[in-house]
This record gives structure tokens, sequence and C-alpha cells, in this order.
């Protein structure tokens, strides 16, 4: 009889404590892969555009996140545009990126490859492209706390529930002409805590949030480095050509010459005025 | 036009220099603020029409342009007085400008005195050829030397290394413009005689 009350009483417990704790390490990913938008078909090779990179300051820059496999997936619209906010800010302070344009995820067709990378540098008037990819991974386990769910006030009050977060987010420069990947930099980030089941999704969606702005804060140094790097290999590496475009920074500057013929004018002019 | 009374010390260049010079060390957002800015411009900041003569890309920009409007000025000034040299600046140096912004869209930025340089190079050798002070054959080699060198800069030589930072293209035009700037402002004006 006692056997029979306990396991009873342990099944009501069980049940009580709701779908938590049987859903013990649940794991949830969101990505956006730039291989899978500029290469969906990996049997067919993309050709690559014989030539020269021609790069031709101030460099008109466009930032897209590269779409994601289907509806939701990934920071909404509003945090995206946040997040591409802060990574033109780190653009702009350079004298030779010229206008940056921040492309809606509207215009970025999901596996769309290099032919809309095209169209939409066209729309956009932009030469480089940067492509931020994601991918965030959300794991979600009880701890033995969850046990007091069965409670319910402690579904509410106890947290039993913890999350784990780790983003990673990549933004890859490319000249949209030449299709040349110029250089890339990453931004990591791990976000973890816990939370009452009722209060994980809320938490969580908020601390997947925190993953992202972490990871920009880590990637925008990465980037600035890159970049630096970059503008170094510019001297040394023959296949990209940086030309400046048509009278973009003028000077009107005195050289040598003109300096030596205004010498010769003061010099003649300083010997006749004593001689009269 | 009445002739000038001549001046003893070039005053107005050697203002113009030190302004030139001392703006090197302003803030960046000043001297942003006062360059030639094609679109700023456009957009009703008209007195980046003159003070965009006056900012230039850095110290030793500034500091070649600087000594040439004082070597040009040492000789011009006494020639033509201190005032008629500030009223053909005042005309000339947003004329220029103006004429840059109409005649070559595709300059974006402009900095640099080198173009009131020329105008006054322009300047002070006619005020010599009709001072009937220097042999007449010196004078026309140096404005054969000013045009060639001017010509020759539209053609895509140089002749001497360029104060301008990487990147940044010798506007011909701005001096092209300065020397005939200088012609139609010395014309009219009356010049002292050395001989």
């Amino acid at each position: 009889m006692h056997l029979i009350k306990g396991v009873l009483f342990a099944l009501l417990v069980t049940s009580l404590s709701g779908c938590a704790f049987w859903g013990t390490g649940q794991r949830e990913q969101q990505n956006g892969s730039v291989v899978d938008y500029l290469y969906p078909n990996a049997k067919q090779n993309t050709p690559m555009v014989a030539g020269m990179t021609q790069l031709r300051p101030p460099v008109r820059v466009g930032i897209a996140f590269v779409p994601g496999g289907g509806w939701g997936n990934g920071p909404s619209e509003q945090e995206k545009m946040k997040l591409l906010e802060r990574v033109k800010a780190s653009f702009a302070k350079h004298g030779y990126i010229g206008s940056i344009e921040i492309i809606p995820s509207a215009y970025m067709q999901a596996r769309g490859g290099f032919d809309n990378l095209d169209q939409v540098a066209r729309m956009f008037n932009v030469e480089v492209m940067t492509l931020l990819s994601y991918d965030q991974v959300q794991f979600n386990d009880s701890n033995r706390l969850s046990l007091l769910y069965w409670t319910i006030v402690g579904a509410y009050i106890i947290n039993g529930n913890q999350y784990d977060i780790q983003t990673m987010l990549d933004a890859s420069v490319f000249d949209v002409k030449s299709r040349k990947l110029l250089f890339r930099a990453p931004g990591t980030s791990r976000v973890s805590g816990n939370a009452t089941i009722a209060g994980l999704s809320e938490k969580s969606r908020n601390a997947r949030v925190d993953g992202y702005n972490q990871a920009v804060d880590q990637l925008i140094p990465n980037l600035q480095n890159e970049l630096d790097k970059f503008r170094e290999q510019l001297k040394s590496d023959r296949s990209i050509q940086v030309t400046n475009k048509e009278g973009y920074h003028g000077g009107g500057a005195a050289d040598w010459s003109l300096l030596g013929l205004a010498a010769i004018l003061a010099a003649l002019f300083y010997g006749r005025r004593r001689t009269s | 036009m009445a002739a000038a009374a001549p001046a003893k010390w070039p005053s107005a260049s050697a203002l113009l220099a030190l302004v030139a010079l001392a703006l090197v060390y302003a803030p960046s957002e000043l001297t942003d603020w006062l360059a030639y800015d094609r679109q700023a411009i456009l957009s009703g900041q008209w007195w980046r029409l003159w003070s965009g003569h006056l900012v230039h890309y850095s110290a030793w920009h500034a500091l070649v342009d600087a000594t040439m409007l004082l070597l040009c000025g040492y000789v011009l000034e006494p020639l033509i007085g201190t005032r008629r040299l500030c009223v053909a600046l005042r005309w000339s140096a947003p004329l220029i400008a103006l004429l840059l912004l109409l005649t070559v869209p595709a300059l974006a930025y402009y900095r640099g005195l080198s173009a009131l340089d020329v105008m006054m190079a322009a300047m002070a050798l006619v005020a010599l050829w009709r001072s009937n002070g220097i042999p007449r054959t010196w004078l026309a080699l140096l404005a054969a030397l000013l045009l060639l060198k001017t010509a020759g800069e539209a053609l895509g030589f140089h002749f001497g290394s360029s104060s301008l930072p990487h990147g940044v293209r010798v506007m011909w035009q701005a001096h092209a413009l300065g020397a005939i700037f200088g012609l139609l402002a010395i014309l009219p004006t009356r010049t002292r005689h050395y001989a």
C-alpha cells in the first residue's frame, strides 16, 4: 500500500513539475550563413570575375545582415538596424569611406547568391558590401531547483531553468564587382543566466539580444584591426588597385618650381629696390 | 584708376599667410567647416568660397603655400598698395572657387592658397613689367615658365614635388584661374614706377 502511495506521489510531483522538467537539454539555433547566401548551390561553381580588384575611395559601403533560413530567424529587424548602426559608426570615421548604406533585410533574398548582392549594390549604389553572418545557439537546461515547480508557485519564483547563449557574428567585406572577399572580422559572446519557468521565454529573449550586442562589441575593434591590416596589405597586394575618384580631393599646392619662381621675382625686386 | 600708395611691408600678405599657418593647428571640425566642400557650398554654405583657400591638408602644404604668398606679396604690395591687393583678393578668391564649382563638378573637396599664390605671381609679373625696373626679358621668361608649368600640370606633368598628401590631386584648374584673375585684377590697376 505504501509502495503504491509512493509511486502515485512521485507521478503527481513529476506531472506538476511541468514540461520543463521533461524538456531538459533543449537546444535552439538561429543562423544566417554567408556561405549559404552567396553560394546556395554548392555543386555549381560561382565564377570568379577575372581581373584586378579596383577600389576607388571614397568607397561607398553597404552593410547588411545575411538573410536567415526563415521568418523570425535571427534578431528582429529593429535589433538588426540598431546593430548595423553601430557597425556603421565604426566605419564612418575613415576618410576613404564615402557613404555607408544600411540595407534592410527585406532587400536581401535568402540564398540569393551574388546575383542578389549585385542587385542590392546597384539599388543602393554601393561598391563594397559588408555582410554580417550570425550563428546563435541557446541551450536550455533545468537545474535541481526545478523540482520545486511542482508547487506551482515555484514556477513563478524559483529560478529552476538556466540558459546558455553562444553567439558568433562575422563581418565579411566583399568587393561587389570582383566578388572578392577583402577581409573579415569575427565577434563572439556568451551569455548565461537563470530564470523561472514562467519568465524563461522573456529573459532568454533579452539575453539573446544581449548576446548580439556583446558580439558586436567584440566585432567592432576586430573590424578596425582588420581594416588597418587591409590598408597595409594594399601596399603589397598587387591584385588590388586603389585609384582615387576623379578630383575627389583637390588641393591648391605650390611646389618647388612655383616657389623658385616667386623667389626669383622677390630677388629681382629686392635688387631693384636697393639700387633705386 | 589712381596709383596706389606704396606699402613698405607686405602686411596683407603676411596676415593672410599667418592665418593660413594658424589654421593648420585649428581643430579639424573648424577646418572642415571652412574647407571647400562642394555639397556644403551647394547647400548654402557660401563662406567656403572664401575660406577654402585658407585651410590646408598639412602643415607642410600650408608652409609652402604661405611662403610663396609672402614672396609674391613682398613684390606686389609695394607696387600696387595693400588696399588694392585686398580688393583683388576679396573678389577673386570666391570667383575662383565658384568657377571650380561650375567647371569641375567631380571636385568634392579643395584646400589651399596656391590659386591666390599664382594670381599674385601673375599680378607681380605684370606690375614689375610696368614698373620698368627689371629687364623685361627676365620677366617674359618667368611668365613663360608660369604658363608652361600650368599647361604641363593640365597635361599631367609635375615639375616639382607636391606638398599635397598622398591621394590629393593638384588642381591645375585653380592655378589657371588664379593666373587669369591675376591678369584681370592688375590690368585696370596703376603701379608704382621704379625706373
